[in-house]
């Protein structure tokens, strides 16, 4: 018997939810694959982390009122550590061990010197899940998407190190929080925004050279059910109002979110599927 | 060293950093999936990201109707920096090149030269390109009819700098003594306006006599077979346009303090659609796919000189280029670079203009 390690990387910017995201992953998948082959177990101090953020995206449905609108940034405090989270992974009727390890970076180390430090662990991954803030990228026709998920920055990772393509890869794009756009029946419209923001990654993963070493999938996510976007607060001659100074710089200040109906609830939908995608993927580079 | 040189000059708040980071993201944009990849350093990405940022952000916090001046060079770099671009064949290890943009502030050339006449001589030596930014409006704009060109031009971007002594420094390799063949590319910036007015072809005829001393030196019997000359005009933002220089209730241009150029430059958006397009560069990829095609020359030339030269002069030439001999053998980025070069503009209903073409670009 022997245990063989994958490692997962969460990559996004500051207060893109990378962790809170990585918490209803695991709820969603455990609900959804029970009876399943493969089972996914938290270790360690995994299981408190993970419990803690469910906590506290819990905690909006006890403390906020129907009609009211709120800034979720400043409930929820980004990480400011790389922080790891440990999984086993069972599969019925293997011999062998895995053990997942997924890497949540600190989004501001984006936009530092600390960013060569990811590249390397980009190179190491065997999955990169890079996280997308929907409604950056999606309302005032995107203007505030660069400043947001730090779109420049990503392609120089993908595309300064050919090391990168050194084992064969599953990326992920995940747009996070897409409530409002999936009841809306604009979906369609969150796919194609990925495709032409990220437009630069993608090519260069397609290129001959390197598509064959390269899965790449788009993998939306409702990350709290009933709690939607409501705006960007903007001041009175109608423009977004923008941090000038700070890690978060040229974003809009405050983002209102709500609820989307009277009996909100805690109700994350395709969370799953982030993981379902990476264990079919380390299936497949196990075979 | 770095395997190709590349020394950035123009005036102060001129935006070349700005303008760098341009350069790179609408390269990327283009060319996108193309067997040659241009990435920066990473640790460096993060600064030339804000610089986008600056620049975008002139539409996130101006509504349409307003006039003003953007300031995108809020926080100009006073001394030299140094930004690494990596040029590479998409999936493949070992075929790297190092691109070393160097930005100095002009004031080396002149008020502190004896101060930094060392280092000056030294990038002088390594540099193969320099891209010298112009500030459009003010090469243009209050035209002085018997020069031909703009009254603040020769205080704001300085044409003065490249004086003989210095730009022979450049031309010529300070160890073996001859001319080595190098590019000097204008860079007309902030050209929104004139693009818009389809009066492009001012640009060029205003650099050739904002810049005369400087052109008819490179065009000189000792340089004209070894410098190649370019105007690559650029939309630096798009959609935001040149309208004038701050007055005062006289009408008259409000000056700066300590300097003989106008205090505001003011800008505005055309029209509500171009406000609503937002920030739309046009052209920024070009000084780089024009590097990449001075680089695919002297490759070629390289190749060729290596069959002709006797042995010394090859292990000169060896030292000297060595990232241009080490691509010699590398035919995949040959082939690569080739298709780049092809995507060159060179019209001049754009502003486009080659004036000196020594290695037949």
């Amino acid at each position: 018997m022997s245990q063989i390690e994958f490692s997962v990387l969460m990559l996004g910017a500051r207060r893109t939810g990378k962790s809170s995201v990585l918490a209803s992953m695991l709820d969603n998948f455990q609900r959804v694959t029970s009876g399943c082959d493969v089972t996914l177990s938290a270790i360690g101090e995994t299981v408190c982390r993970l419990q803690a953020k469910k906590d506290e995206l819990m905690n909006v449905f006890n403390t906020k009122m129907y009609g009211d609108t709120w800034v979720v940034d400043a409930l929820l405090d980004p990480n400011s550590a790389k922080i790891k989270y440990l999984f086993n992974m069972n599969v019925h009727g293997s011999d062998n061990e895995y053990k997942l390890v997924f890497t949540d970076i600190p989004g501001e180390d984006i936009a530092s010197a600390k960013i060569s430090d990811i590249a390397q662990d980009m190179i190491r991954s065997h999955v990169i899940i890079i996280t997308v803030d929907t409604p950056h990228l999606m309302e005032e026709e995107g203007r505030f998407n660069e400043a947001f998920n730090k779109i420049s920055t990503l392609n120089q990772l993908f595309t300064a190190d050919n090391r990168l393509f050194s084992i064969n890869k599953l990326i992920l794009f995940v747009p996070l929080k897409c409530e409002k756009y999936y009841h809306e029946g604009r979906m369609k419209e969150v796919r194609e925004a990925v495709k032409k923001e990220y437009d630069v990654i993608i090519k260069h993963l397609g290129n001959k050279n390197i598509s064959s070493k390269v899965t790449m999938a788009i993998t939306p996510i409702l990350t709290m059910g009933d709690v939607v976007f409501s705006h960007f607060q903007k001041n009175d001659k109608g423009l977004v109002n923008v941090c000038l100074d700070g890690v978060e710089k040229y974003r809009p200040k405050y983002v209102h979110y709500t609820f989307r109906n009277k009996n909100p609830k805690f109700s994350p939908h395709f969370c799953e599927q982030p993981l379902i995608y990476t264990l079919s993927f380390l299936r497949k580079c196990v075979q | 060293m770095a395997d190709f040189n590349i020394l950035m000059v123009g005036g102060r708040r001129t935006g070349k950093t700005s303008v760098l980071a341009s350069m790179l993201d609408s390269y990327q944009k283009r060319f996108a999936g193309h067997d040659i990849v241009l990435s920066s350093k990473v640790e460096t990405s993060y600064i030339l990201e804000d610089k986008i940022l600056s620049l975008k952000n002139v539409f996130a916090t101006h509504c349409f109707d307003d006039e003003f001046d953007p300031d995108i060079d809020a926080s100009p770099n006073m001394g030299k920096v140094e930004y690494t671009f990596y040029m590479s064949i998409a999936g493949k290890s070992g075929s790297k090149y190092e691109l070393r943009f160097t930005d100095i502030p002009g004031e080396w050339f002149v008020d502190d030269y004896k101060e930094h006449e060392m280092e000056v001589n030294q990038l002088f030596a390594e540099c193969n390109i320099m891209i010298i930014a112009v500030d459009t409006p003010h090469l243009i704009e209050d035209e002085n009819v018997s020069l031909g060109y703009g009254r603040f031009h020769d205080e704001f971007n300085r044409p003065a700098f490249f004086t003989n002594t210095i730009m022979d420094k450049f031309l010529v390799d300070q160890d073996a003594k001859f001319a080595s063949d190098k590019m000097v590319l204008f860079m007309p910036l902030k050209c929104e306006k004139y693009m818009r007015e389809g009066r492009s072809y001012i640009i060029p005829q205003a650099i050739e006599k904002g810049y005369a001393n400087l052109i008819a030196h490179l065009k000189g019997d000792n340089f004209r077979g070894h410098c190649t000359i370019a105007v690559l005009p650029i939309l630096t933002i798009g959609n935001f346009v040149f309208s004038r220089f701050g007055e005062n209730e006289s009408g008259e241009v409000v000056l700066h303090p300590t300097r003989r150029i106008p205090l505001k430059s003011l800008y505005t958006f055309p029209d509500q659609r171009s406000y609503k397009n937002g920030f739309a560069p046009e052209y920024c990829e070009q000084p780089l796919v024009y590097i990449l095609a001075y680089i695919l020359k002297m490759v070629r030339k390289a190749n060729d000189s290596s069959q002709n030269g006797t042995w010394k002069e090859r292990m000169k030439k060896l030292l000297s280029f060595f990232g241009i001999l080490r691509m010699a053998n590398d035919q995949q980025m040959v082939v690569a670079l080739n298709s780049i070069s092809s995507m060159m503009i060179k019209s001049k209903e754009k502003g486009f203009q080659i004036i000196q073409n020594a290695i037949n670009l």
